[in-house]
């Protein structure tokens, strides 16, 4: 009997015998897709019928949860992107594993086929088995969650684009590793060349994220750290974007959000498709030349041995002087330039030289080969060493062109409100989606001076190695028109003209973007339910609440004072007499908003008092028992020292307190103190308050200062004779 | 009809196969012999396509050899080291070889199996050496391919299993028309089964005669003269390519018919004269030995 005149059935069985034979790891793969996607669909939706039922869930909610449940394990927020990975790396290296054995070699290579249509043929044995386990797994899945109701129409379009988007990951991650196998002629060297493809990219871009940190003054951790050529952070990148970002689109109730997702991720998916382009392309390439008698071999082709010995010891020379200056470098001088260096050009050698050993199968006798590769590797070092630390590419001083900016924003300011719905504060990044300054000029003028202040600041800490204050640190961002980012961090020195910082702060899009009082249509809905709501005002020692005042008559009155009022000078010059905490809590949620108060906000003073929640500045004597001060730097006087005075102080530095009951005493106290419970935003430590000195004030059993309720201090020059006297004794 | 055309193969620095020129022709069975290293199976895997060499060209039927599986389905390569598909059992392998060779006779394969008394219901892993042998031999017949292409795979056969294979051997040949090539690094393996003999030594090619035709051309000769004078007239003319003297009794390899020795021997009147059968091995110590070669140190166990 030939094979002509098999049957369909007898070529189906023998086909399933090859795929069992040479794909057998299938048999591992389908258990495990099969505990993620059907065990996990029920463990995952048993959970959410259980968090329901013990947290009371309304059923708008609850149908939301089980809806999300299924995205979590099957959408966009699935992790078995990693399974798929997992399942890929296992078929490529069975499919592939003939070209590390001559006998293998000898019985497949003999058939009469071509080798282009033996590795179509384990692609598509190894693509149509992933295809076929994923599917029938994710159909069981999807109809267990039907069984519970967990199923619509945008939930079915999330999950049948992300069984697209695995299905390519597989095929690329796939490609990689057959690419991997195919330059190496031994497994070891094959697992650790897929390690090299799958790793090296991210690598990379994190250690030049680490140089720029160490580098550049105005780097801000909030720029995007972008890894290119690599399936891996894509999808890592990508499945955190889908917890962050469609978490804001009503996802699973939104066709459309499934797109908008896709949209926004497009160039991660587009980096992996690129990927397996190129992957296949090297592939079909890298297959005509690879030999049959090249088993046995570390990496086959000299040119590529070189680009990966090259890459190891650039990657593994950046990473020593990182570690270091981490963990040994409190101060960047000539002389530890000069150390990084060495350790960097130690580390290229010492690796060059294992690499080299280990490209010779283990032959230690191979260490000193390759020394113009090291060379290279070594010149590499030195040239991105030299571009961050002569910053030749400008980084430090780059602000982008003005026609090119669209908006600009100043981030970092205090987090005033919180609101926890599913996964974290809605209003974290209120700043970053809703402060754009158009006055580009004006806002270009003062980043100019921060970052000319930061680099200075940095410069100074560099050379005594230790934290200098020299005005307030801000990250900003420019919007470019092209739609790209710009993030950078600036020191925005306490001498900087007024003028010019008021007309940036008085700004209403500056206010609008700063205050999320502006944008709080959540809040507000709030005043529409029923849920616990407090409304309480302090001063820092006394506080009062109440529950009859509305956060929409607080807002409105705020939101008048802020656009009336708020200025740089205002903040630099006064601190807030009293803060104002909105709290709102049910099950599904916890609402939190802070209004700094400050003397000329009549409206929210006059809203406050209505309610009689209003408490003045000034402390009433009778409520207090006893006040203690403390010395910090007994002994010494801080505030006359310099700058370099008072680090050396710091080692040496001896603590007394002093509790006063004496009333005379007490009221002396209070008229000469500072109390910075409230710092507002725009605010300076030196002109405000005396460094050296610090005030708790004892009321009945509470304690206010310290770490606890209150931050007190006296002002700069003021601190009363006795208490000099008695804390430097 | 096999051709190999100035065939050159290297791995690294070490030239493994150095400007062969054999001709297989159909319907014979072809000897590779050489030492371990000497280029057989090197040879064998260009013949069947599994490598490609740097310079020359391997025609099978005047066709390049090389990814073309148009030619590679009349080739069935039997490798020293033989590959099954992970815990496969003989059926099994006949199921897979069913698909990829078109005139694979599967029940010629169970039935041979079972004559060989293979059971092909049991997992390959635990065949012995030989039997392992024998089920790629068994599959390399059932596949039905004009080339049957074996290296060293008459090793660990037992005597009777070998002389069973070359009895199938004898009769694909005469059935089919069936090509066997069989590489071995033992001449003695060889001699009762080739019809051509190729010798190969550092990569190229000493020797490549038909056995029939050797021993056609070369005697050994057993005689005793009575004297010097006798032994000079009888000698006189033949090309002596070996001679060897113990006591008065001389043995010697000449080239040339038997009927030209038996005739100079005729003129020295020896007391004692018998042409003996010579083996193989005798031919080719005799052949080499004469382009200077010393083939027992290399290939005589």
């Amino acid at each position: 009997m030939t094979s002509v005149n098999l049957s369909l059935s007898d070529r189906i069985k023998n086909r399933k015998n090859y795929i069992n034979r040479t794909l057998w790891t299938s048999l591992i793969a389908l258990p495990l897709m099969a505990i993620y996607y059907i065990f996990g669909m029920v463990l995952t939706i048993t959970r959410t019928i259980n968090y329901a039922e013990v947290s009371g869930q309304s059923a708008e909610k609850f149908y939301n949860s089980k809806l999300d449940a299924v995205i979590v394990v099957m959408g966009f927020k699935q992790i078995g992107w990693l399974l798929a990975m997992f399942v890929a790396i296992m078929f490529a290296y069975q499919g592939f594993s003939y070209l590390f054995s001559q006998s293998k070699l000898d019985f497949y290579l003999s058939q009469p086929t071509t080798r282009h249509q033996r590795i179509r043929k384990n692609f598509a044995n190894a693509i149509g088995t992933f295809t076929l386990m994923y599917i029938a797994v994710e159909v069981i899945g999807l109809i267990v969650a039907a069984c519970f109701g967990a199923v619509n129409g945008p939930v079915l379009l999330n999950v049948l684009v992300e069984t697209i988007r695995t299905i390519i990951t597989f095929v690329v991650v796939y490609s990689v590793t057959v690419l991997a196998m195919f330059l190496s002629g031994n497994f070891p060297t094959a697992i650790l060349l897929t390690g090299f493809f799958a790793f090296l990219p991210g690598i990379i871009s994190l250690e030049l994220v680490q140089l720029k940190q160490m580098f550049f003054a105005t780097f801000s951790s909030e720029s995007e750290t972008n890894v290119y050529l690599s399936p891996l952070a894509d999808r890592v990148f990508s499945t955190s974007a889908a917890h962050d970002y469609i978490e804001k689109l009503n996802y699973n109730q939104n066709c459309k959000a499934v797109f908008e997702f896709l949209k926004s991720n497009m160039i991660r998916d587009l980096d992996t498709i690129l990927v397996g382009i190129i992957a296949i392309v090297l592939l079909i390439f890298v297959s005509k030349v690879r030999k049959a008698e090249d088993t046995g071999k570390s990496i086959i082709f000299r040119p590529f041995r070189w680009f990966v010995k090259i890459s190891i010891c650039v990657v593994s020379g950046l990473f020593a002087i990182s570690l270091m200056t981490t963990i040994a470098f409190s101060k960047q001088n000539t002389r530890t330039y000069l150390l990084m260096c060495v350790i960097m050009v130690i580390t290229a050698v010492i690796v060059g030289c294992i690499v080299e050993v280990l490209f010779d199968n283990n032959n230690i006798k191979s260490f000193n080969k390759g020394i113009a590769q090291t060379l290279m590797a070594v010149a590499v070092l030195f040239l991105i060493f030299m571009i961050h630390k002569g910053d030749l590419c400008g980084f430090d001083s780059y602000i982008p062109n003005t026609d090119s900016i669209e908006s600009c924003a100043f981030l970092d300011g205090p987090i005033t409100y919180e609101y926890y719905e599913n996964n974290g504060n809605i209003y974290s990044d209120y700043a970053e989606e809703n402060m754009r300054i158009t006055d580009v000029d004006l806002f270009v003028d003062i980043a100019k001076i921060g970052m000319a202040t930061i680099k200075n600041t940095k410069q100074e800490m560099n050379e005594s190695g230790r934290y200098r204050d020299n005005g307030w640190n801000r990250t900003i961002l420019f919007r470019l028109k092209n739609g790209k980012k710009v993030y950078r961090e600036i020191t925005i020195p306490y001498d900087i003209n007024p003028e010019l910082m008021d007309r940036m702060v008085s700004g209403e899009e500056f206010i609008k973007g700063e205050f999320p009082c502006f944008n709080d249509d959540r809040f507000r809905a709030l005043d529409k339910e029923k849920d616990n709501r407090t409304v309480e005002y302090t001063n820092g020692l006394e506080a009062a609440s109440t529950t009859k005042l509305s956060y929409e008559e607080i807002s409105d009155a705020y939101r008048k004072d802020l656009l009336e009022n708020y200025s740089f000078t205002l903040c630099k010059e006064e601190l807030p007499i009293g803060q104002i905490v909105f709290s709102s809590t049910s099950k599904n949620f916890f609402a939190d908003a802070r209004f700094d108060v400050y003397s000329g906000f009549t409206n929210t003073i006059e809203a406050l008092k209505k309610y009689e929640v209003f408490v003045p500045a000034e402390y009433d004597i009778s409520k207090i028992d006893s006040v203690t001060v403390y010395n910090y730097y007994s002994g010494y006087d801080v505030e006359s020292m310099t700058q370099e005075e008072r680090d050396k102080l710091i080692a040496n530095a001896n603590q007394v307190k002093v509790t006063y009951t004496d009333k005379k005493q007490i009221q002396q106290i209070l008229d000469s103190m500072f109390n910075y419970s409230f710092p507002g935003e725009w605010y300076n430590h030196g002109t405000y308050f005396s460094p050296q000195y610090s005030i708790d004030i004892n009321s009945g059993r509470t304690v206010y200062g310290g770490y606890g309720n209150g931050f007190f201090s006296f002002k700069p020059g003021e601190v009363p004779e006795f208490v000099v006297k008695d804390t430097n004794k | 009809m096999i051709e190999l055309i100035d065939l050159e193969k290297s791995f690294d620095e070490i030239k493994a196969v150095n400007r062969v020129s054999l001709s297989i022709k159909d319907g014979e069975v072809f000897g590779l012999v050489g030492t371990n290293g000497a280029g057989k199976s090197t040879i064998l895997r260009t013949i069947s396509g599994v490598i490609r060499p740097d310079q020359g060209v391997v025609l099978v039927d005047k066709r390049p050899v090389f990814d073309n599986p148009d030619v590679k389905k009349d080739l069935f390569y039997i490798s020293d080291e033989q590959y099954f598909l992970p815990n496969s059992t003989p059926e099994e392998m006949a199921d897979y070889y069913e698909g990829v060779y078109a005139n694979f006779d599967k029940l010629r394969f169970f039935k041979l199996a079972q004559g060989f008394g293979l059971d092909v219901k049991r997992k390959i892993v635990n065949f012995s050496k030989g039997m392992k042998k024998q089920v790629s031999i068994l599959l390399g017949i059932c596949a039905g391919t004009k080339y049957l292409l074996c290296d060293e795979t008459f090793d660990g056969l037992d005597p009777v299993v070998r002389q069973g294979v070359k009895s199938l051997f004898a009769a694909e040949m005469a059935d089919r028309g069936l090509t066997p090539i069989i590489a071995s690094h033992n001449l003695r393996e060889l001699e009762d089964i080739c019809d051509h003999v190729g010798l190969l030594h550092l990569g190229g090619v000493i020797l490549s005669e038909d056995i029939a035709d050797m021993k056609v051309g070369m005697q050994k000769v057993q005689c005793v003269f009575e004297s010097e004078d006798n032994e000079r007239n009888a000698l006189e003319g033949l090309d002596v390519m070996l001679h060897e003297k113990r006591g008065r009794l001389h043995t010697l390899t000449i080239r040339g018919e038997r009927e030209e020795i038996e005739n100079a021997f005729k003129r020295g009147n020896p007391i004692f004269f018998e042409i003996l059968a010579l083996t193989l091995e005798e031919i080719f110590i005799s052949e080499t030995e004469v382009v200077g070669y010393d083939i027992r140190k290399f290939i005589l166990e």
